[in-house]
């Protein structure tokens, strides 16, 4: 077995089938998905080089900004506000209270639904003639504040942003829940008998001892949202006039609708270059936080 | 130690991450069901030599429908029927049927197969600009010498969908015909009359509205319904031949009648005609408007006509009329959009005897007998020349079929006529138009897609 362990070739080889995995199924298409992104190419005939054409085009685009910005909205909404309410959220169900396990299902609840379902009850809700929210304004006499949610420039995407965070929120109180069961007992008591009040036990004792699931919940969140698809696929198809798209809506609807494969690659590589600057970003942050 | 364990995580994650964004990106190089079908085909191929009363070779061929929802079900039990009938006449020929969704098979599936060059023998198929791809990398069978030889050809009304190059590679099933829908009480009760002019239907739609009504229904979610209003105004006031030179890369947005168009239209908008929020609302929710009689009217296509109808005392009450000429405009005033872009379409891959079990079945589908089941029990527009008897057809659908009749020429559906990213400005366009926009934005954003197109060509 020794000998086994130091011959650094049997390393490699069991290594070796994780490598050709990752290999095929990502580093491949990765690197395809940037040679399409040279072309011109309708996804089935004949491919014509545009050399770095499509990204020029890409940041003359309009639209793509717009999705650039929809998703760096998407990403700091979900980084700010989802974990800020799941963290108030795990740490409430962390307390001993009455019918805790009935507080946790019910959180959880929204993530176990489908996306579709998620975004048809929205639908519902923000539904400009016959929906709860604006049922629920007029009933408390707000009907200057009712307006058409998923269509009105000014809230059509917010109103995305609080039906994705609202599906995903359950799931990040479960992460953060944990990391806060994992605080351990007694220091909270000595920080408790040192009197410290509320406040300060949240923010100086518990967020700090729990800081490496909480960079963990917050990057979760990050590559969630880089490429989140599927809620405005369902609920506004990036309209009204591409006011909602988001990077991963619009690169399918250039690849897959128009039929512009290399365009859409050079979206995709856009994201890929997203994400990698916005990982490093992270890790930086937590490096920096961790000791 | 925890240290390391930490940055193992955040590239765990990141591993993970980019393996799942990889894999989004992938569809466009997956072959599908390659493997299996190409065995499945071999097998077929081979001789039986067992059948000795039957000297032909056994041929199967796969057909793919997407006729899964209700307003499809006719459909279904047409080509279930032909399928029964067919194989019990050729004892030789097994038609293998599968039916998947709509979007999975136009989208994916059948994008993947034409790639690697493996489509089902025969499929549903739309025509234009969707097919015109598969055509240039020569999938599809040419069916222009059999259509001639059997002198099918002049039987269909206009193949001008599956048409490129004078040769046809698909044969439509049914057509379309769009117009206005309307609720003849409502109309009554608040005291309009059919609008046959612009300005009578502003006319209306102040009336209807005042009454209460949402004068048009329209859920524009998915883009496509509210693609079929803009296209009357730019027809009435453009004519079909700007349209067309447009979708071959000449002409421009940029000219006074599409202005006049595009006012008219904002005009429409402004007065009230469509409900609140209409971008947000899927599809379904404008047939449902006009069921429950919120709204007295809606623009949409002979294919709702079915589900207007499917309440007798409702029938009753519904009318459809093209849309109202416009006074000043370029256009044929009485014209009709309307057109057959759905049907069938057959793989180039195919044996010698396969092309002849197709024809066979070609032969089965397209004549006067089925295209009458389509008039009398599907509702759909015949894609043939057949003589059908009118007191068979429903109330509802026996108006879109004489409003067809009467109208003075026909065009195509905007959005299958252009190509797809002028389609998808088009459609941004109204959804802006809905919203309120200026003209001359409407005119920059559709110029600058037309300009794309054009240097992309």
């Amino acid at each position: 077995m020794n000998t086994i362990l130091r011959n650094p070739w049997s390393y490699l080889i069991f290594l070796l089938p994780a490598v050709v995995i990752f290999s095929v199924f990502a580093v491949v298409p990765i690197i395809q998905t940037v040679y399409y992104s040279l072309f011109q190419w309708d996804g089935i005939g004949d491919m014509s080089f545009k050399g770095l054409g499509n990204y020029t085009k890409l940041f003359s685009d309009d639209i793509f900004y717009i999705a650039l910005k929809n998703t760096i909205y998407l990403m700091l909404f979900s980084v700010f506000v989802g974990v800020s309410i799941s963290l108030t959220l795990a740490i409430l169900l962390s307390q001993k209270i009455r019918a805790a396990s009935f507080f946790k299902t019910s959180v959880f609840i929204p993530t176990i639904l489908s996306t579709v379902i998620v975004g048809m009850i929205w639908n519902f809700v923000y539904h400009p003639r016959v929906g709860t929210l604006n049922a629920f304004l007029e009933g408390i006499g707000l009907e200057a504040w009712t307006r058409p949610w998923l269509t009105d420039p000014d809230f059509s995407f917010l109103s995305v942003l609080v039906a994705n965070t609202w599906q995903w929120v359950g799931f990040h109180t479960v992460i953060l829940l944990a990391g806060v069961l994992n605080i351990p007992k007694d220091v909270l008591e000595a920080a408790s008998i040192d009197g410290v009040n509320r406040t300060r036990r949240v923010f100086n004792v518990i967020i700090p001892l729990m800081w490496p699931t909480l960079i963990v919940d917050i990057l979760l969140n990050v590559t969630g949202s880089l490429r989140a698809f599927d809620i405005v696929y369902v609920m506004t198809l990036g309209g009204p006039n591409h006011q909602t798209e988001l990077l991963a809506t619009y690169m399918y609807s250039k690849s897959f609708t128009q039929f512009d494969y290399g365009y859409g690659s050079a979206i995709a590589v856009s994201i890929l270059v997203l994400t990698l600057i916005v990982s490093v970003i992270l890790q930086r942050f937590s490096a920096e936080r961790g000791e | 130690m925890k240290a390391f364990f930490r940055k193992t995580t955040v590239f765990m994650l990141l591993a993970v991450m980019i393996f799942t964004f990889a894999a989004c990106s992938t569809n466009q190089s997956s072959g599908g069901n390659e493997g299996n079908t190409q065995s499945e085909k071999s097998n077929d191929a081979n001789p039986s030599n067992d059948e000795t009363s039957s000297q032909q070779e056994n041929v199967t061929l796969h057909f793919r429908h997407t006729w899964i929802t209700e307003h499809e079900e006719k459909v279904k039990e047409i080509f279930d029927d032909i399928i029964a009938d067919f194989e019990a006449e050729h004892d030789n020929i097994n038609i293998e049927v599968e039916t998947i969704d709509q979007e999975t098979h136009r989208q994916q599936k059948l994008k993947a197969e034409m790639v690697s060059g493996n489509p089902p023998e025969i499929f549903v198929l739309w025509g234009g600009a969707e097919l015109e791809p598969y055509v240039k990398a020569n999938r599809m069978l040419d069916l222009t010498s059999f259509l001639e030889e059997e002198g099918l050809k002049d039987q269909f009304t206009n193949l001008e969908m599956f048409t490129f190059d004078d040769k046809v590679y698909g044969l439509p099933l049914n057509g379309y015909a769009e117009g206005i829908y309307y609720n003849k009480e409502i109309f009554s009760e608040v005291g309009v009359e059919v609008p046959t002019t612009f300005q009578e239907l502003l006319n209306a739609v102040q009336k209807l509205k005042e009454a209460g009504y949402v004068p048009m229904a329209l859920a524009n979610k998915d883009k496509w319904p509210g693609g079929m209003i803009w296209q009357f105004f730019l027809n009435r006031y453009s004519g079909y031949e700007h349209a067309k030179n447009l979708a071959i890369g000449e002409g421009t947005w940029d000219t006074p009648e599409v202005r006049s168009a595009t006012e008219a239209f904002i005009q429409l908008v402004d007065e009230g005609a469509f409900p609140e929020g209409a971008n947000g609302l899927p599809y379904e929710q404008q047939g449902s408007m006009f069921l429950n009689e919120e709204a007295a009217m809606v623009l949409t296509g002979s294919w709702d006509a079915e589900r207007f109808e499917s309440d007798p005392d409702f029938a009753q009450k519904v009318g459809f009329f093209n849309f109202p000429s416009i006074e000043g405009g370029n256009g044929d005033q009485t014209s009709i959009c309307a057109g057959f872009s759905f049907g069938l379409g057959f793989s180039a891959n195919m044996t010698d005897a396969q092309k002849e079990a197709a024809y066979a079945f070609i032969k089965a589908v397209y004549n006067e007998e089925i295209q009458q089941r389509y008039v009398y029990e599907a509702k759909r527009v015949p894609s043939m020349k057949i003589e059908f008897d009118t007191s068979k057809i429903g109330p509802v659908f026996g108006q879109v079929l004489s409003t067809l009749q009467e109208s003075t020429s026909t065009w195509l559906a905007y959005d299958g006529v252009f190509p797809p990213s002028v389609t998808q400005a088009y459609f941004g366009a109204i959804q802006s138009i809905l919203q309120g926009t200026t003209v001359d934005e409407v005119i920059e954003q559709m110029e600058n897609a037309q300009k794309e197109f054009v240097s992309s060509q």
